[in-house]
């Protein structure tokens, strides 16, 4: 189920190449859950990868859309405390490392040739969430929202290098719905936790605007 | 601190990256003459680059409480005062002539001042971040019409020492004296101006919020109006002052931090504007925040008045 979902994302992109400008983009992501912090535990940033393919197509003078299908890798580290406080130099980490594929249509907005800045919703499809505690891998995903909506806002610059044009983009990414579900919630059977991502990302262009 | 380091850093790289080129010798916000006075709790449709910072303080109104059981006794804490303490800061990007970017960083604290008061209503506190986008729908020579949304991803924080005494006697295994919730909230929304004359224009935002409430598990869906009207003394004189009054009914806690859904917030601001690119100002600004203190019902409805002053600085580039 997940593997066609995620093949059809980018099946349905396929068909689009070659209409206008395109692309591919590796990023290095920055992920990190916000939301309710039961006690002593916190969240703390967690690194991960990110490819994604793009084709920009031109609305008007300073606009153009962007759509773009792509392949995440985030989570966070969760810290967990002594809540006796006798042992609070040593925090025990466990890392929740999630994959996704997503799908952003982006609105980008220029300045100048050279800069802008985007902005636009992304879908996202869980494929996997695992925690690593003591060494074991405990799989989450069942206990996860497996789509997620988030907002995606952000600002780039095009340049050329090696006579190839290239662009850099920082972005954020809040997700807007909850990783963990509503139902859990509500229950108080889980905290209600967002992430929230932040990347930088090298951009290659096929084709010169 | 480490948000305003960061929000230093962004300022600095965005401000190199887009240095739009104006055309308009005039960075301040203006139409048909008149420079209006920026209003903190009312959104303004205009496009610019700013940096801006507001540092504020107020206090509350003395109030009264009834007594308040706790196991078999009743224990009267007559009554206290509030202190309230907030420093933000934002930067807003002009990306071309009809669309602009804004982040800000803030924090707000709200302790009660006596004995009485920190029993009561403890220690408050509302930190995080809020980002948006702007962008101009109509621009005419009097009239200006934009749309815009907003992100906010707050912290906030509780401090219910009352309910923690009351859970303590009564045995509840979940005691706990602070209580923490995360609140993502968004809203979209559309802003008016209109410049009268040089003198004095007038400016309102109608905005939708959606989101998480301060309570956990509630949500926030509410309508936010508010309205400001500015006068601009230098333009008719040499004095460089320039005024402005307005009314928000706000919807999230950020100055409240009350756990309510709604408080109506009256502000009057007197700024220096004798520069084109910064508008220094003084604003003083009232608000109700009711006091009902959770798991004692005796509280419902109890309300005090707060006012508070701030000074407000926004350097235009």
């Amino acid at each position: 189920m997940r593997l066609s979902l995620s093949l059809l994302l980018f099946c349905l992109s396929i068909p689009l190449f070659g209409q206008s400008n395109f692309g591919l983009a590796l990023g290095s992501d920055n992920t990190k859950f916000t939301g309710d912090t039961p006690d002593g535990i916190s969240y703390e940033f967690k690194g991960g990868l990110s490819v994604f393919g793009f084709i920009d197509f031109q609305l008007a003078d300073q606009i153009q859309l962007s759509l773009r299908p792509g392949f995440a890798t985030g989570g966070a580290n969760i810290v967990v405390g002594d809540t006796t406080g006798i042992n609070n130099e040593n925090p025990i980490f466990y890392p929740i490392n999630d994959t996704y594929v997503n799908f952003a249509a982006l609105f980008k907005l220029y300045n100048k040739e050279k800069i802008y800045a985007f902005v636009g919703p992304e879908i996202g499809y869980l494929l996997a969430s695992e925690a690593e505690v003591n060494g074991q891998k405990v799989d989450l995903s069942e206990k996860l929202n497996e789509l997620s909506l988030g907002l995606d806002i952000g600002f780039g610059l095009n340049f050329q290098m090696f006579k190839q044009p290239w662009a850099v983009e920082w972005q954020l990414n809040q997700m807007l719905t909850t990783l963990t579900e509503k139902e859990d919630i509500q229950n108080g059977v889980a905290p209600k936790i967002r992430t929230t991502r932040t990347r930088l990302a090298l951009i290659y262009k096929f084709k010169k605007q | 601190m480490r948000y305003f380091r960061t929000l230093a850093i962004i300022a600095f790289l965005f401000n190199a990256l887009f240095s739009y080129s104006q055309t308009d010798s005039l960075v301040t916000p203006h139409l048909n003459g008149h420079r209006f006075v920026l209003n903190d709790f009312v959104k303004n449709p205009f496009m610019f680059t700013s940096f801006n910072l507001l540092m504020g303080s107020g206090v509350s109104s003395t109030y009264d409480f009834p007594t308040i059981p706790i196991g078999d006794k009743e224990i009267d804490i007559k009554n206290g005062d509030l202190l309230f303490g907030s420093l933000h800061a934002g930067y807003s990007q002009q990306i071309n002539d009809w669309s602009m970017a804004f982040f800000n960083v803030g924090v707000t604290g709200r302790f009660g001042a006596e004995p009485a008061s920190m029993l009561t209503q403890g220690l408050n506190s509302i930190t995080g971040i809020s980002y948006g986008m702007k962008f101009n729908l109509i621009r005419r020579q009097k009239s200006m019409l934009s749309a815009d949304f907003q992100i906010k991803n707050y912290q906030v924080s509780f401090v219910n020492v009352l309910k923690y005494i009351k859970d303590v006697i009564e045995e509840n295994p979940a005691a706990d004296i602070t209580q923490n919730s995360n609140i993502l909230a968004g809203n979209i929304g559309l802003s008016y101006a209109y410049a009268h004359n040089d003198l004095w224009g007038v400016y309102a935002t109608g905005r939708y919020f959606l989101g998480d409430g301060v309570v956990p598990g509630e949500s926030i869906n509410e309508l936010n109006l508010a309205f400001a009207v500015d006068f601009d003394l230098s333009a008719r004189t040499k004095i460089p002052i320039g005024l402005n009054m307005g009314f928000s009914s706000t919807t999230v806690p950020e100055f409240t931090l009350a756990k309510t859904a709604k408080s109506t917030i009256y502000s009057f601001q007197i700024a220096y504007v004798g520069r084109d690119d910064l508008q220094i100002g003084l604003t003083s600004s009232f608000f109700e925040i009711p006091l009902e203190i959770e798991g004692f019902p005796r509280t419902n409805g109890i309300e005090t008045t707060v006012s508070n002053i701030s000074l407000v600085m926004r350097y235009f580039f």
